[in-house]
């Protein structure tokens, strides 16, 4: 599908001609990031993402937990530009943890909760 | 208590290996001295005989005794021992002459102090010195001599301390320059030594303070003292000595010492010794080992830095001691290791508490005021039922019993000492250190003196002064026990947050800076009381202990924390349930703030994730003081407990509500709960659906064990759950292994070839093998051939029995802390001995990245974590086959090296603040790029999505991962060993995939998205509606805060996806896309219907179906 994106759909890499070996290798220009992932660890930005697909339209929803279902699924963002690369937040300190939570409209406790494992001190 | 140290002394032990004397006895037999000769002119009436009281030839005999030490001088020794081994009250009771050991002493120490003057005169380059020797006595405070009471002893420590206190003083008077107590078989006689040295001296200020060298004695190879301890337990009895040196001398040659004076060197502090025999004794009693083989020996120690001093004991000669300085000269000596600071305490083995260990459960039930029943046993007299208890406790995951005496009706002194003493004679209960729990100090003292091991007072306060607490700390350390201190002045008991660290603050400033007392070795009790009492001052009670708790973690370095945890829940009395779960909900909290350790039940802990989550809501809002109501949340946690009412005892017969879960779900509730009851119906249940018996093990008993697992890291489980966990554990496989051998009878597979020899054992310190046996079920299943070595297996008879099995691989399994220092151990001990095969780490506290940090880097051989019993297979057939090992080793070693990298940049990564990150985010040049605007905007639904396209598309790789394949694909289909069975599994799939095209099983579905997009504020991407240009989505986003450089020294963006988006303010236009793809919908059935028929091949390939490169992205 992220093929179709690329050359048909956004259609900035008309011209790709990757085998399936160098597919699997993301030997591609772009990114699909996707949350729960390390460049996005909070999982909980899979509910804005199903409701600006309306997802649930073709079967797919969501657990209390974030968890997909059905359990075959994928889903995140595409990026284009050819700089974009895969990285992993990594650890963030409280200063970014309270910043990120003022403009998410959450309570830093619950913003810590969704970070849990990108804490870089002991909340 | 000051440090005894003699300048010159510790300044050469720094410098060079230092040279102790050889045997004495076996020099005077070589003068073959008669009656009369031990007699001299002065005893020559003496009314015994006094043939062999060598100690006595001083007096008689001192041109003889003279010579053999100047032999010793002229042999190369430092070091010269005094000739007064036997030279006590308590030993010279043989031949009548107590009265004669000052004098002995004395004369010994005057003996060999001139000869080290005149010696250290001709050549002040090497100091010689006179060690007064301290021997063991004949007789044992440890063990009774009367086969028929175990109580009884026929010596006392108070006795001891008498006897040495007088040999000692003629020692010192005597010349002596350090003191040496040796020969140690019962470390209760040896702590008498040290208190009467440590008394001799805090009494004589005057007097200079002599070092002092410890030296004990491995039995046999058991590796124990003849009382039952082990090297590290001896150590860590006698720690409090500051002596100069640890060692190890007698009962062994060198070859078979070896394993323990490598211990002794791993551990100790200070400066090693060691003097040992020459070999074993022959069949005539002599030693035959040649000074040239003893100084291959020693030279090899020497080389691998495992000692300071070295000399011989039985059987060595001038001959063997100048061989030995002269293997040892040109070698340094071993360098003094920095430790971390550790409460190291000590039954028969050792138990060292660190600053960041697991929660450790001290056994309550030895309690006579917490425990009516095991009260009334001890007032009966019915010593052996109360025996067991303390046995159950232990059994039950106690790993420290506390033993308290104090009632009314009861004599606590004479019942602390006879129980004491008859726990020494239990080796089940003795192996762990005990804490002596009495608010009589006189008690206290009592039990000091009958046990070898460390132990843990329990407690003193500053409740009668500071004079007194002090008093009491420095007669403890000279005991040496850990102590319990009580937030309790003369003020009274501390119970608000205020006074309790400020109490805890002043006794540890005492103890710290005035009395010299280890801080770890410190462990405060900020009282525990009772919560929802109904009155208003005590609603703070369980909080202000754990604020506490905190405070003292964070403030005083090393100190410990513990308390008597059942008191909090006091209001509940007779409401058991809801008692256990305010002690559950309680530990949480204050382990997590740095609670140490607790006084529980072992037997009856409840887990803090399995309390009902309305209950424990009300608890914590108890405890924690949430809300603003304190009364009313005491209101409703009261009401609330009434509908929990039932007595544990009741329980066990009406909350059955578990039994109506699905079996796997109710085998996961048994093994949490430790609930052994129905466990083998169960089991059968499950059996009968499996295909093998061996499926039980490898799905739902491991998924079980793995949620204990996971409790257990997480600190909501504690070790004594586990234990029962283990047990619940080992019946369900103990039912399947007759299944389980018949099938493989059924398979004609009994006399196939095994596929490799595997060597398993829980290794020294560590009695928990249920994961081991698993393992061992496991993999004999699969035809390797599993030798079990048991539990508590030293390091050698691992490696021993891997030479003589021939051994392929190693496996390692144990579950308390310690036992991965031992795994360390064995690491090296392979590497030092020449081993090259595969080494297998695994077991309830091991990981990864332990593995990789701390135990892979001591072998050069494979070693490898394996997380659990699923994966053992995988991991030998990779390591047996000829093919895949390289490539296995080297992914594991490439991920191991990942795992240090990652570990050593831990704690030390600075983060920078996000303001300053954001100032490091990667800029674009969004004015000379234009983004490509999509073919078209807004979404699109692709339903029933074409599944032969999919398909073309599917990562393989991980999908012969999966099946423990290892190797990519496609060219592990022609791999030589497992391409025969890639291929096959490969056709499978393929026959499959067609199918699930063919027959439309599956509809892939996908919804994709795009959007015009901007980034605002650097972090955050705003997502607009294609028409109306309202916004739809701010996606808030997250920067990293790392500080990088590159190799050049240029710093490396903090990278934020944001980045990638062009800012609002830049005006130009950009996009961003959105997906969501599943591929299973309608898979459910088709997987159930596979896992009935337990078809494994087809329901892997129908969950991996999908799997269409959803990568995590490499960060």
């Amino acid at each position: 599908m992220h093929q179709r994106v690329r050359t048909e759909f956004w259609g900035y890499a008309p011209h790709e001609q990757l085998d399936n070996e160098a597919l699997i290798d993301e030997k591609y220009q772009g990114i699909r990031p996707a949350p729960g992932y390390p460049a996005c660890p909070d999982h909980t930005v899979k509910k804005e993402l199903f409701e600006l697909l309306d997802a649930p339209a073709i079967g797919m929803t969501l657990t209390e937990g974030y968890a997909m279902l059905p359990t075959a699924a994928v889903s995140g963002f595409y990026f284009s530009h050819p700089d974009s690369r895969y990285f992993g937040v990594g650890k963030v300190s409280r200063d970014q943890v309270e910043s990120y939570a003022q403009r998410r409209g959450v309570s830093v406790e619950q913003a810590q909760r969704d970070l849990a494992s990108n804490l870089g001190y002991n909340a | 208590m000051t440090i005894a140290t003699n300048p010159t002394l510790y300044d050469h032990l720094s410098r060079r290996i230092l040279i102790l004397d050889g045997g004495m006895g076996t020099m005077i037999q070589r003068h073959q001295l008669t009656e009369q000769d031990y007699r001299g002119e002065r005893f020559a009436d003496w009314r015994c005989d006094v043939k062999g009281n060598n100690d006595l030839l001083v007096l008689t005999q001192p041109g003889i005794i003279g010579g053999i030490h100047q032999a010793y001088l002229d042999a190369g020794a430092d070091i010269v021992e005094t000739n007064t081994f036997n030279a006590t009250s308590i030993a010279m009771a043989d031949y009548e002459m107590e009265a004669l050991v000052w004098e002995i002493n004395h004369a010994a120490a005057r003996l060999v102090k001139e000869l080290c003057v005149a010696e250290t005169a001709k050549n002040p380059a090497k100091p010689r010195y006179c060690a007064g020797v301290l021997g063991p006595t004949n007789r044992t405070c440890s063990i009774s001599p009367d086969v028929n009471d175990p109580g009884y002893r026929n010596v006392t420590f108070d006795a001891l301390v008498e006897s040495y206190t007088e040999a000692i003083d003629g020692l010192v008077k005597g010349g002596a320059d350090l003191l040496l107590v040796e020969t140690i078989f019962d470390t209760l006689n040896a702590k008498a030594a040290v208190f009467a040295i440590h008394k001799y001296f805090d009494e004589r200020p005057e007097a200079i303070r002599l070092p002092i060298m410890v030296s004990g004695t491995i039995t046999d190879q058991s590796g124990r003292t003849l009382t039952g301890q082990t090297t590290e337990a001896f150590y860590n009895s006698l720690s409090h000595a500051d002596a100069i040196s640890f060692g190890l001398n007698c009962a062994l040659g060198p070859d078979l010492l070896r394993p323990y004076v490598e211990e002794m060197a791993r551990i100790s502090s200070t400066f090693v010794s060691v003097h040992a025999n020459a070999g074993l004794p022959n069949a005539f009693g002599g030693y035959d080992l040649s000074p040239a083989d003893m100084a291959v020996n020693v030279r090899e120690w020497a080389e691998s830095g495992l000692i300071n001093i070295v000399g011989g004991c039985c059987g060595t000669t001038p001959e063997h001691i100048g061989a030995i300085y002269q293997a040892v000269q040109d070698l340094p000596p071993r360098a003094l290791p920095a430790l971390e600071p550790k409460c190291r305490l000590s039954g028969l083995e050792p138990f060292n508490i660190g600053d960041n260990d697991l929660f450790v459960n001290v056994g309550e039930r030895t309690n006579v005021t917490g425990s009516k029943a095991f009260a009334r046993l001890i007032l009966n007299g019915d010593y052996a039922t109360a025996l067991d208890v303390a046995r159950q406790q232990v059994e039950n995951g106690a790993q420290i019993i506390d033993i308290n005496m104090d009632e009314g009706m009861l004599d606590a002194h004479a019942a602390m000492v006879r129980f004491l003493n008859l726990i020494a004679a239990e080796p089940d209960i003795a192996r762990v250190p005990i804490m002596i729990d009495s608010s009589k100090w006189e008690v206290i003292e009592a039990g000091l003196k009958c046990i070898q091991g460390k132990g843990i007072v329990n407690s003193i306060s500053m409740k009668e002064g500071v004079d007194k607490f002090v008093e009491q700390a420095r007669l403890i350390r000279r005991y040496g026990a850990a102590v319990i201190v009580m937030a309790f002045d003369e003020a009274g008991q501390a119970d608000t947050y205020a006074r309790k660290v400020e109490i805890c603050e002043k006794s540890y400033r005492i103890l710290v800076d005035e009395v010299g007392f280890p801080p770890e070795d410190i462990i405060f009790d900020p009282n525990i009381f009772a919560v929802a009492t109904g009155i208003e001052e005590h609603a703070r009670y369980g909080l202000d202990f754990i604020e506490a708790t905190g405070w003292i973690k964070q403030n005083l370095p090393h100190a410990k924390i513990s308390g008597g945890v059942s008191n909090v829940s006091f209001s509940f009395r007779g409401n058991n349930k809801v008692r256990e779960a305010i002690h559950a909900v309680f530990l949480y909290h204050a382990i997590k703030r740095g609670m140490t350790m607790g006084i529980v039940n072992a037997g009856a802990l409840e887990v803090y994730d399995e309390v009902d989550p309305v209950l424990r809501e009300r608890i914590e809002d108890v405890v924690l003081m949430q809300g603003d109501d304190s009364m009313a949340a005491t209101e409703a946690l009261i009401t609330l407990a009434e509908s929990f009412r039932g007595d544990a005892k009741e329980a066990k017969g009406e909350d059955l509500a578990w039994r109506s879960l699905p079996v796997e779900k109710r085998l996961e509730h048994a093994l949490i709960k430790g609930i052994t009851t129905y466990i083998v119906e169960d089991t059968e249940e499950v059996r009968l659906k499996c295909e093998r018996p061996i499926h039980v093990i490898e799905g739902p008993l491991m998924d079980g064990m793995n949620v204990v697992g996971d409790l257990f890291g997480a600190g909501k489980m504690f070790l004594p759950q586990v234990v029962k966990s283990a047990r619940v554990m080992k019946a369900a496989v103990a039912h399947l292994e007759p299944f389980i051998e018949e099938e493989k009878i059924a398979m004609g597979l009994q006399d196939a070839p095994a596929k490799g020899v595997i060597i398993m054992a829980t290794v020294k310190g560590d009695v928990h093998d249920i994961g081991k046996n698993i393992v061992g079920v496991v993999l004999r299943c699969n035809n390797y051939k599993v030798i079990d070595l048991g539990v508590m297996v030293p390091c050698q008879k691992i490696l021993d029995a891997a030479i003589e099995h021939k051994a392929d691989i190693i496996g390692l399994s144990g579950l308390i802390t310690p036992s991965l220092e031992e795994m360390s151990h064995v690491a090296k001990e392979m590497q030092r001995q020449g081993f090259t095969i595969p080494l297998l780490i695994g077991g309830a506290t091991t990981s990864r990245v332990h593995t990789a940090v701390k135990i892979a880097p001591n072998y050069h051989g494979p070693v490898i974590y394996v997380p659990d019993a699923s994966r053992a297979v995988g991991v030998c057939s990779n390591l047996l086959s000829d093919t895949l090992r390289d490539v296995f080793v080297e992914e594991v070693a490439a991920d191991y090296a990942k795992a240090r990298a990652i570990f050593e940049g831990r704690g030390e990564a600075k983060l920078l603040p996000i303001a300053e990150a954001r100032e490091q985010r990667h800029q674009i040049d969004w004015a000379n790029y234009t983004p490509p605007k999509p073919s078209w905007l807004g979404v699109r639904r692709f339903e029933h999505y074409d599944l032969a396209e999919i398909a073309r598309c599917i990562d393989w790789t991980p999908f012969f991962q999966s099946w423990e394949l290892a190797g990519r694909y496609p060219a592990i289909l022609s791999d030589e060993v497992v391409g025969e069975s890639a291929r096959a599994l490969w056709a499978d799939a393929q026959a499959m995939l067609k199918q699930i095209i063919d027959e439309k099983w599956l509809t892939a579905n996908a919804v994709i998205g795009l959007f015009p997009a901007a980034s605002v504020g650097h972090d955050d991407i705003e997502i607009y509606h294609p028409d109306s240009g309202e916004r739809l989505m701010t996606w808030v986003g997250l920067r990293q805060q790392i500080v990088k450089t590159d190799k050049d020294g240029n710093r490396n963006p903090d990278w934020c996806l944001a980045d990638f988006i062009a800012p609002k303010d830049s005006g130009v236009e950009d996009y961003i896309g959105a997906f969501a793809v599943t591929g299973g919908l309608g898979i459910d059935p088709h997987v159930a219907r596979f896992e009935a028929a337990n078809d494994d091949i087809r329901r892997s390939c129908s969950r991996r179906w999908p799997t269409v490169s959803p990568r995590p992205s490499p960060s």
